[in-house]
Order: C-alpha cells, then sequence, then structure tokens
C-alpha cells in the first residue's frame, strides 16, 4: 500500500444528516488517506448513497465537518481532481444522442474550464483511457447500445480520462455479468496501485468488496466497523448490521 | 416549377419569410437537441404563453409587443428555474407559468376591446409580415444562440447527459440552467412572430425528436436537428404558398410528418434488422 497517513484525501467528523425528520446518517467519522481504496458497505437505505453525496458536497450535512483534500467541501473547487460515478450511471436513457468518444470526453471538462474548447491534449486523454478500457473500436458507437458491461466501461474510461487524485463510485457493478465484474475490479486495482488514485467504493455486495478491496467500512446510518474485509470477526458484524439476519454471502477467499 | 420557386423569393416579403424562417429554424434545432434531452419540452409551450402575457401587458401599456414578451417571457423562465430548485415538480413548475401568462393575457386583453388582426398573427404566426427589424431581431438571437454553444457546449451537454456528474466536475449547474431557460425564453418570443405563440414549441422540439431517432452522437444529432428544422422551414415555406395554407401550421405539420417517417423507418428496421434478438 502506498498509503500515506499524513494526507487525507476525504475527512468527515461527527457528520450527521437529518432528512426529512428521519436521521439518515449519524454522527460519521471518516478519514481516507491517499492511495487507499475503501469500500463502503451497508444495508439498502442504511445511507451509503447519501454520504457519497455528503462527500462530494452535493447535500449538506445537518451538522459535521466535511473535507476534500483538506479543504471544506463547500469551499472546495478543484473538481478537476475529483471523478464520480453515480449509482445507475449505466442505466441512462438509452436513447441519448451520445457516442463513446463524447462522454469519455466529458472527463475533461473540470480540467478544461469554462469557456474553452477541448484541445487535442484532451483527445489524447480520451484515447487513451478508451484504449486503457478495451474500447477501441467503439468511439463512435451510441453508448445507449451498448450492452451492461461495455456502458460501465466507457463510464470508467470517463474518469480515467479526467487523471483524477479521487474516484467516487456508487454501486459499480450492479447489474453486470461477472466477468465484467472482474475486469472492473482489475481496472480499479489499477487504477489504484499504478497511477495513486484514491478510491471510494459504495456496494452493497460484500463478497465482491471484501474479494478486491484491502480496507472496508460498514455503513447502517452509522460506521460500525473498519478494516480488512478478511477479518474474522465479519460475520458477526454482518448479522449487527443486517438486523440480526446474517445472509449467506460469498466470499471469494 | 423550378423558375416557380425561384421567381417568389424575388417578392421582399418572400426574401425576408425566407431569412426569418431559417434564423428561427437554425435556432429551434440548436436549442431543441437541450429542450428535449433535458426533459423539458413543455418549456417552450410554457413560455410562449408567458410571452402573451407579455404582448397582452405590451398592447395595454403601449410598449412594443415583442419587447414586452421578451421581458415577461424571460421572468417566466426565472420564474420556472426557481420553483423546480425550491422542489415544485418540474411539469407543475411549467404548468404554473403557462397558465400565469395565459390567464393573464387573456384577462388583460378583455380591457382591450378583444383580439383583434395584430394578436392573432402573434397566436399563429405571420411570417409573411415580418419587418427587417424582426429580421435582424431574429438574426441577432442566432448570434447569441451560436455564441452561448460555442462557449459552453460541453458544460451544456455534460449538464444533459448527466446533471449531478456535471455538478461534481465543478460546472455551474444552477447558473447555466437558468440561463439556458432564458435563452430558450428569447428564442421562442422571437421565433413567434415565424410559427405563432401557439406553435412554438412543436418547432423547438420536434425536429430534435426526429434527429435523436437517427440514433447518432450529440454532434450529429445537433446538426441533424438544425437540418430537420430548416427543411421544415423551407419546405412549409413554399407548401403554403402554393396551397395558400397558413404557413406556420403548414411548417409543423412537416416537422411533424418527417417525425413520423423516422419513427416509422425505425421500428420498421427493428423488425427486420434484428434477427439474432436474444429471449
Amino acid at each position: 500500500m502506498t498509503a500515506n497517513a499524513a494526507e487525507p484525501v476525504v475527512s468527515l467528523r461527527g457528520v450527521s444528516l437529518v432528512r426529512d425528520d428521519v436521521a439518515v446518517l449519524e454522527d460519521v467519522n471518516l478519514v481516507v488517506n491517499r492511495g487507499e481504496a475503501l469500500g463502503i458497505i451497508g444495508p439498502n437505505g442504511g445511507g451509503k448513497t447519501s454520504l457519497l453525496r455528503v462527500m462530494l458536497g452535493l447535500e449538506k450535512p445537518t451538522s459535521g465537518e466535511v473535507r476534500l483534500f483538506g479543504q471544506s467541501v463547500q469551499a472546495f473547487h478543484d473538481w478537476r481532481r475529483v471523478a464520480f460515478v453515480a449509482q445507475h450511471a449505466t442505466h441512462f436513457d438509452p436513447a441519448f444522442p451520445a457516442s463513446v468518444e463524447e462522454v469519455v470526453l466529458l472527463g475533461r471538462v473540470p480540467g478544461r474550464g469554462l469557456f474553452h474548447w477541448f484541445t487535442e491534449e484532451d483527445r489524447k486523454a480520451a484515447s487513451w483511457a478508451i484504449e486503457h478500457t478495451g474500447l477501441q473500436g467503439y468511439e463512435h458507437r451510441r453508448v445507449g447500445a451498448l450492452s451492461g458491461g461495455e456502458k460501465q466501461r466507457v463510464f470508467i474510461a470517463r474518469t480515467l480520462a479526467a487523471q483524477p487524485d479521487l474516484l467516487v463510485l456508487d454501486e459499480p457493478t450492479t447489474g453486470v455479468d461477472r466477468e465484467s465484474q472482474r475486469r472492473f475490479y482489475d481496472l480499479i486495482r489499477d487504477m489504484n496501485e499504478e497511477h495513486a488514485i484514491t478510491v471510494v467504493l459504495v456496494s452493497h455486495d460484500l463478497g465482491v468488496v471484501s474479494a478486491h478491496l484491502h480496507r472496508v467500512v460498514c455503513l447502517n446510518r452509522t460506521l460500525f466497523y473498519d478494516g480488512d474485509p478478511r477479518a474474522v470477526d465479519i460475520d458477526e458484524i454482518l448479522a449487527r448490521l443486517y438486523g440480526g439476519e446474517p445472509r449467506a454471502l460469498a466470499h471469494a477467499h | 416549377m423550378a423558375d416557380g420557386i425561384l421567381e417568389i423569393f424575388r417578392y421582399g416579403f418572400m426574401q425576408r419569410a425566407l431569412l426569418a424562417g431559417l434564423f428561427v429554424g437554425a435556432v429551434c434545432g440548436l436549442l431543441g437537441v437541450f429542450v428535449v434531452l433535458r426533459r423539458t419540452s413543455q418549456l417552450g409551450d410554457s413560455l410562449a404563453h408567458a410571452a402573451f402575457g407579455g404582448v397582452a401587458l405590451g398592447v395595454i401599456f403601449g410598449i412594443y409587443p415583442v419587447y414586452a414578451a421578451l421581458i415577461v417571457a424571460a421572468l417566466g423562465g426565472v420564474a420556472i428555474h426557481l420553483l423546480r430548485e425550491r422542489g415544485v415538480y418540474s411539469d407543475l413548475a411549467v404548468t404554473i407559468v403557462y397558465a400565469t401568462g395565459l390567464a393573464g393575457g387573456v384577462f388583460l386583453i378583455s380591457f382591450t376591446g378583444g383580439l383583434n388582426v395584430d394578436l392573432l398573427s402573434l397566436l399563429f404566426g405571420s411570417i409573411l409580415t415580418v419587418s427587417w427589424t424582426d429580421v435582424y431581431l431574429i438574426a441577432g438571437l442566432l448570434g447569441l444562440t451560436l455564441a452561448v454553444l460555442g462557449l459552453l457546449y460541453k458544460e451544456l451537454f455534460a449538464l444533459a447527459f448527466d446533471p449531478e456528474g456535471a455538478k461534481v466536475s465543478g460546472v455551474p449547474v444552477r447558473w447555466l440552467d437558468a440561463g439556458f431557460t432564458v435563452l430558450t425564453a428569447v428564442a421562442v418570443v422571437l421565433s413567434m412572430r415565424a410559427v405563432g405563440i401557439l406553435l412554438v414549441a412543436p418547432l423547438l422540439v420536434l425536429p430534435a425528436a426526429s434527429a435523436m431517432q437517427l440514433r447518432v452522437g450529440m454532434r450529429a444529432s445537433i446538426a441533424a436537428s438544425v437540418g430537420f428544422a430548416l427543411l421544415a422551414i423551407v419546405a412549409g415555406l413554399l407548401l403554403s404558398y402554393f396551397m395558400n395554407t397558413a404557413t406556420g401550421a403548414t411548417i409543423v405539420l412537416i416537422a411533424l410528418l418527417t417525425f413520423t417517417a423516422l419513427v416509422g423507418a425505425q421500428s420498421l428496421g427493428r423488425r427486420t434488422g434484428k434477427p439474432r434478438a436474444t429471449g
């Protein structure tokens, strides 16, 4: 691991979120350091997506402090350093008229800034990302016409093109076949290890996450567990997390 | 026939109509793709009715109706934006502005002794009576639209494709959204001269909807949308001249016909060209 404790990329301190009188997040404390790959798991409705939204400043916490790269998220403007793939990103309108190349180029929007056209450098970064995700030959295909796994690779290519320091993914492998899932995690590992990109990934599937990531936190309104998913007490944690109903989860090891 | 077609453009009013029509078509084709993709197809209709309220105000207070309409429609656009931001459903916000413009307009018109010819021409369009002032205004609008798309194309595309992703990309989503709505309001008011308040919205969305049937990328779709809009304008103008029909309605019917033909071709292609469909 290349984790450097002195460099927190994401830090949440005492974060709570109340939405329509319902406590969605309660006193969440979390630090993700540079170079880490963190999985956030938990039951549906446990606040995983809300946590990401708060983390990215898309939603304001009721109390607590959120920092990105050491800066308060409200004051943070360096969005070029952050790439985000929303839940159901691949379930967008299938009729949307956008080619693979056009979508991948969107990854270059934050780097280029307002009022500027894409440059040769942007196109190079996009074609590098397309190549890296095995999408050569698909450049001019319409994204809506691709399979689930291919669409997902397009979204990963978009984040690769951005060359971010932090990659945030919400349920990235839902509805994707096993082979594409494996490819996806290979790519994530590659981005994390070779390109030193910090990764935060949300999933409800512990089996898949624990097979690929070395640090996992469990979230059900508040954080329950923080550590290596292959630790022995995970089943008990799960039982508490899922309300005393431990599910048979496929551990890959 | 070819001579006849050239012949009619020797008339000044037909030259102005053609120029105004081409400019309006280009603007509607360009903006329409974003309007449709952002699921705001009723936006044009709503803003047009807000504009009607503006026209009524202009008539009563002696302001040039087009200017009054521009201001009121732009305010209507801002109102829609603010309502949506406060959590009012998009279609509801659009209906509220629509209702305010239409009811307010009709109410105000009652004080002037009812609808007259000028107002009717605004409702149904009268492209054959556009003045050079109108043509210049519409040309200015096309310039403005091209400038906005030129400078903010990638942001508008990002916003249409994935609003949250755009926000995390640092795109000023709020300002872009408000600005685009106001630009659409301006476009609607100036297009009104060509096809009328009641038919502006179809001209804004039908060419874009047709372009989407081609199943191509974003740039290609925008180009196709402009192409379909220009086709409808030119064909509608000529056809209405020779058949002596209402120009605005003829233009919209041609746009509708294009859309229907493309949808038909699509479903035909899907039925015949997909032998390896998986169960």
